[in-house]
């Protein structure tokens, strides 16, 4: 298929299909806020931590679907544990890295497939027929409401706030920790909030269905160019063309 | 007796059960220039994270200014190891030495236009004015060490303390950094790690050699079998003298 055709059909297809609006701008917002994210994720080389928090999640949502549909506990959604899930992992993370640093590596590791491993576990006690748990782990864009973009969008505003205050601290104990420390940061304090950003922006990401979070690592690496905050909007066109790729496909 | 301006007591240091620092005395008196030379893992680089609160020891205590070296940070400069850095980290060089008065950086995450100034001043001190806005990760290796002095200048600390910056720099920005040396050793107590002891004989006023232990010598002392690796204690080349 030639380039322009495609791009041709798509916006063919997007003018007709509301749906696939919703999942246009569900990229876009989603993409603001792995773009800021990721990019701390990459300089402060944590990717393998956030992926462990990623994966991690899986134990969170499967212990909340077996309470719901076990125990009838209706409140609570995958959604829940995959917070809890998350913001747990990135605790318990930080909390290796800032003890444990020589074997940081392993314990890393053993946190993500522990965490899927329990996910697994809670899947298979769990009765019924559970495609649902698997479609929050993987995500379909197709699938996003306007309530979630709602979500997303205050999501964005959440970080975005959160960085402007801190991007420059952040900066600080991502190059450098020890000199962050001569002038009194609070290095291990700011270290968990990132990660604690990481885990919320995965968990949101995931939730609408939007497969994004598991690119954010890559935006970096391939758009090198200094300074970080220059490059946030080159990172979400980019990401915006994922978006476009990914419908083309559809 | 002047005041000291650090003090090392009875001080032991171990990574996991290897004794790297035993029974270390030193005290360093404000306004002294120290060249800290030993071999590698001799501990050199340790016992700079000890007298900045990075490292606690096993047993003794490290005193700066008379207090613990934790609540006395933000009188260091310290100007680390340039290979140590990411050079893919995309920072500019005014970002890099505005990192130095972090402390300053208001609530709401900006710099006053005061500390950008000093920033400046920083960078024209070490003459890299005229870059300012380069990324740090292609700047020479000279230069790359000058824009972490000026860095660890910016904040006006009273102790300044280098680890090995000379290591990667070719001859020419070699002397240009131990001429910056001079003019801020009327300024501030300088400890540098090196590996270069004939440029250090000439320059500190007194070397301490780590090696598990630390002994003090004056530059006249400084034997030539050190730097092929052979240290002795500070007694010999006054036998030698004698003879």
């Amino acid at each position: 298929m030639n380039i322009p055709a495609s791009f041709a059909n798509f916006f063919h297809a997007l003018s007709n299909n509301p749906f696939l609006q919703l999942a246009l701008l569900a990229g876009c917002a989603a993409s603001i806020a792995s773009g800021i994210i990721g990019t701390y994720v990459v300089v402060k080389r944590i990717v393998f931590i956030s992926g462990s928090i990623a994966h991690s999640v899986l134990g969170g949502m499967g212990l909340c679907l077996w309470l719901k549909r076990y125990y009838g506990i209706e409140w609570l959604t995958p959604l829940d544990g995959a917070l809890i899930a998350a913001l747990l992992s990135a605790i318990l993370m930080g909390y290796i890295h800032l003890k444990y640093r020589e074997r940081e590596d392993t314990v890393i590791a053993a946190i993500w497939s522990t965490g899927m491993a329990i996910g697994v576990i809670f899947i298979a006690l769990t009765p019924g027929y559970n495609v649902e748990l698997m479609n929050f782990l993987f995500g379909n864009i197709l699938w996003v409401s306007k309530a979630d973009i709602t979500m997303l969008a205050s999501l964005d505003l959440v970080l975005l706030a959160i960085v402007l205050v801190f991007h420059r601290r952040f900066l600080a104990i991502c190059f450098d920790e020890e000199q962050a420390a001569l002038q009194r940061a609070h290095v291990n304090g700011l270290y968990l909030l990132l990660l604690c950003l990481v885990a919320i922006s995965v968990v949101l990401l995931s939730y609408p269905g939007d497969s994004h979070a598991g690119h954010t690592r890559g935006y970096r690496r391939r758009l090198q160019q200094p300074p970080i905050s220059n490059d946030v909007d080159c990172r979400t066109a980019h990401s915006v063309f994922l978006c476009f790729g990914h419908m083309d496909v559809l | 007796m002047p005041e000291a301006l650090i003090e090392i007591c009875n001080l032991n240091f171990s990574y996991d059960k290897v004794l790297v620092l035993e029974n270390v005395n030193v005290k360093i008196f404000r306004g002294e220039f120290i060249g800290i030379f030993g071999p590698n893992g001799g501990g050199k680089t340790t016992l700079l994270k000890l007298l900045m609160g990075f490292l606690n020891p096993d047993a003794g205590k490290v005193l700066l200014f008379g207090r613990p070296p934790k609540t006395e940070r933000k009188n260091i400069g310290y100007v680390p190891q340039v290979a140590r850095f990411d050079k893919q980290f995309p920072i500019s060089v005014l970002e890099l030495v505005l990192m130095g008065c972090l402390s300053q950086l208001r609530w709401w995450g900006g710099y006053p236009a005061k500390t950008i100034e000093k920033a400046k001043e920083a960078l024209e001190k070490v003459g890299l004015l005229d870059i300012t806005d380069q990324p740090f990760g292609t700047l020479s290796g000279g230069q790359a060490q000058r824009a972490l002095i000026a860095r660890a200048l910016v904040s006006h600390p009273s102790l300044l303390l280098l680890d090995e910056p000379t290591a990667s720099v070719d001859p020419q920005a070699e002397k240009e950094i131990y001429q910056l040396l001079d003019q801020l050793k009327e300024k501030m107590t300088i400890i540098m790690v090196t590996h270069d002891l004939q440029t250090i004989v000439n320059k500190a006023e007194r070397l301490l050699c780590v090696h598990r232990h630390v002994t003090s010598y004056q530059p006249k002392e400084i034997c030539e079998h050190f730097a092929l690796g052979l240290y002795h204690p500070p007694l010999m080349p006054k036998i030698m003298q004698e003879v």
